[in-house]
């Protein structure tokens, strides 16, 4: 049994050669798999197949309509994936995905049909099968996939009218040694999955404490075993968690999650204590158990993030300084700015905490945690990304390349301002703020954005960058639903 | 408050080689009563505009040290010197760790003035002691190439303990203060005061008025004027309208 070998794994491999005789046949087992993960309420899709490859290209992307494949309606079954590979003779099977697959961003849904959540192939039977599928379903890289589609060849039967030898030289040795891997012709062992070790330790205290030094003590004492586990098995802990027992039964539970792996009993009881100083404790405590709930591997590469930094140790230390400023002031409040093509200003980036749970459950994580309501509104999800938003200039310069200036302070919400403008559609002549009346000098603009009304709220503004009488430089804008003046920013 | 320096501005007179050299070695004296120590072959870091390059001590800021820009007011552009200083700074190599208690940093603008959204760390501290102490942290750390924050209240504790963190950490504490804090000690080893000046044509540059305040161990009262090249207009002056000469008659002024 393995888990596929992927950044993002989405399916369980699982050898069931030889295995379907106890079950009473292939569909039957795969069946008990199906109830299996139904009864840990996981919805899984099981394929059958003579090959790892060919179970999984069919698991992910068999559609109904494969001519020789079985189908077991399941009432109520939605659709993740579970993948059987078995070359016979030999028979294999393997269940699905890990964790529980709800990624529909993977597959688009016309793929996944819900109620065929088994899908055999009969032994020699892998080519008929694969044939109507498209190329993705061969696990191959990105790059490969996009040249292929370029070439107009988009199923892998328009792939197995070609020479092969071509194919070789074309999309090197990677297209052929999936190929063949899916029917049987290379053989591809399972990649096998040791189960983790847990990380935990505990100490019990002989008395009850109250006294928070010597909780402390206690802490770093565990960090030291707790590092040396991590260290025996090559891992370094990405979530640390505490819990301190009370005497009354309450229990203190407190979460330090790091930027990256590490097994440094220095760095690791640092955090733990800065999060102890924050800690109410409202009884004495009994114990105190700490584990390492998310673990990665202990690397020593340099982070791809600063990469442009001459100085190797820079980005440990950056590590170690996200960390630090992460378990004082929380997750979401170290950030790191991912920019978005959005001509509306306030979605024209994005922050993302630094420090993310690694792998699938990042976003389970993240989603689960409350952001400042201003925030979540003004961060759409990536997805809003590059639809239908349009950016009218009315100056034939200002198409030739970048926008105009933005400034480097802009407010979370705009502030209605009272604007003076000689003419009823024309530029501002001049504004009040704070009592204070700005007299404007100079006005460039407008710089008008519109987003499409079925991106949610439209705005429909005209911007302008205005200087006042004395020198100071602000962002207005009008919106052109009301007429309302707002400021957005100051030019600082 | 740190010690009041002899201000060697009047050395030219004396011209003989043996004087000069005297006059080198009081001044790496005072230097390292100063307890200014950083390394001398070190080059310092340009602010990205050569008008202000120009009035500084060597022609630029020295690594592990604090800058203090005096902002007169919203929109005076200060924060577009600041930030070209952090982005020579982070060319060097680290990252650029913006405090932004406020919450107004605009990143989009910061990586038109060419820092990568990757060298950035944005921490947006909830509190006056959680931002300065996550400034401290900022500084003392060997990663970080620039630490920008924007502390209006700062006591002479703090000050001292964040300049020392800078001289551990060897980056650069670009601190974005009030006009009214002039009158405060300061613990920085430039104090820099930037004043918007009224543009004169349509197309014109962006010009301001920097004041050279304080540099520790160094003549100060310099002025410059320069131009910054970032704020150049795509959009033309507002041409329906009336001109703003005629905005201004029309109002009276």
């Amino acid at each position: 049994m393995g888990v596929e070998e992927s950044p993002t794994p989405g399916c369980l491999f699982l050898d069931i050669t030889g295995l379907e005789r106890l079950f009473g046949g292939e569909m039957a087992l795969a069946g008990q798999i199906l109830r299996d993960f139904a009864a840990r309420g996981l919805a899984v899709r099981v394929a059958i197949a003579d090959t790892l490859g060919a179970a999984w290209a069919v698991a992910r992307f068999g559609t109904g309509q494969a001519p020789v494949s079985l189908f077991q309606e399941l009432p109520g079954s939605e659709c993740g994936e579970t993948v059987a590979a078995s070359p016979s003779p030999a028979r294999h099977t393997d269940p699905g995905p890990f964790p529980p697959s709800r990624d529909h961003s993977l597959h688009p849904p016309e793929q996944r049909r819900p109620g065929t959540a088994i899908v055999c192939i009969p032994p020699g039977q892998s080519l008929r099968a694969l044939k109507p599928l498209p190329v993705e379903a061969l696990r191959l890289p990105l790059e490969t996939i996009e040249k292929l589609h370029s070439l107009g060849i988009t199923r892998i039967e328009q792939l197995e009218r070609l020479p092969r030898e071509e194919l070789a030289c074309r999309f090197g040795p990677g297209l052929i040694q999936r190929w063949d891997q899916a029917l049987g012709r290379l053989a591809e062992p399972i990649p096998v999955w040791p189960p983790l070790p847990k990380f935990a330790v505990r100490h019990e205290l002989e008395h009850p404490v109250t006294n928070r030094e010597q909780v402390a003590i206690v802490l770093e004492q565990l960090v030291a075993r707790l590092s040396e586990q991590l260290v025996d098995c090559g891992c370094g802990a990405l979530q640390l968690e505490c819990r301190l027992e009370c005497q009354e039964g309450e229990v203190v539970a407190m979460g330090v999650g790091l930027f990256q792996p590490t097994a440094s009993p220095r760095h690791l009881s640092q955090l733990a204590q800065t999060r102890l100083e924050r800690a109410t404790i409202p009884s004495p405590l009994v114990a105190i158990s700490l584990g390492a709930s998310l673990v990665g591997p202990l690397e020593h590469r340099q982070e791809e993030l600063f990469v442009d930094a001459p100085m190797r140790n820079g980005s440990r230390f950056l590590a170690m300084l996200i960390d630090r400023l992460a378990s004082r002031l929380g997750r979401g409040a170290v950030l790191r700015v991912r920019p978005l093509p959005d001509a509306q200003p306030e979605l024209a980036y994005r922050y993302d905490p630094w420090v993310s749970m690694r792998g699938r459950d990042t976003a389970v994580r993240s989603a689960g945690r409350p952001f400042p309501a201003s925030r979540a509104r003004c961060h759409r999800p990536a997805r809003a990304q590059g639809d239908g938003q349009k950016v009218l200039r009315d100056d034939p310069v200002a198409t030739g390349g970048a926008l105009p200036p933005r400034p480097l302070r802009v407010l979370r919400r705009p502030i209605a301002v009272s604007v003076i403008s000689l003419a009823p559609h024309g530029p501002p002549f001049c504004f009040r703020l704070r009592g204070k009346e700005h007299r404007i000098a100079w006005t460039w603009g407008p710089e008008r954005i519109e987003t499409g009304w079925w991106r949610g709220p439209a705005i429909a503004r005209d911007y302008y960058r205005v200087e006042t009488a004395d020198g100071h430089r602000f962002w207005l804008f009008r919106d052109l639903k009301d007429g309302r003046w707002f400021l957005q920013g100051h030019f600082a | 408050m740190p010690p009041n320096v002899p201000v060697l501005q009047n050395v030219h007179v004396l011209q003989s080689p043996a004087s000069r050299e005297l006059i080198e070695s009081l001044r790496d004296r005072i230097a390292s009563l100063e307890g200014a120590r950083r390394p001398r072959e070190k080059k310092p870091i340009s602010s990205g505009c050569e008008g202000l390059d120009q009035i500084l001590p060597d022609h630029g800021f020295h690594r592990g040290t604090l800058v203090e820009w005096l902002a007169s007011g919203e929109g005076c552009s200060a924060e577009s010197l600041v930030f070209a200083t952090a982005r020579e700074a982070w060319r060097a190599g680290g990252a650029v760790v913006v405090c932004d208690q406020a919450q107004q940093f605009y990143p989009p603008a910061a990586v038109r003035l060419g820092i990568k959204p990757e060298g950035m760390i944005v921490v947006q501290a909830a509190s006056d002691a959680d931002n300065l102490w996550a400034l401290d942290q900022a500084l003392r750390c060997p990663g970080v190439a620039a630490a920008v924050a924007w502390p209006e209240k700062l006591d002479p504790r703090t000050f001292r303990r964040l300049q020392l963190a800078a001289e551990q950490g060897g980056g650069l504490g670009l601190l974005v203060r009030p006009a009214r804090a002039k009158s405060e000690p300061s613990w920085a080893e430039i104090r820099l005061a930037i004043e918007p000046m009224p543009t004169t044509e349509p197309h014109g540059p962006r010009r301001l008025r920097i004041q050279l305040l304080r540099s520790r161990g160094g003549p100060t009262g310099a002025v410059a004027e320069v131009e910054i090249e970032y704020e150049t207009h795509p959009l033309p002056c507002v041409s329906p309208g009336p001109s703003p000469a005629a905005c201004r008659r029309a109002a009276g002024a």
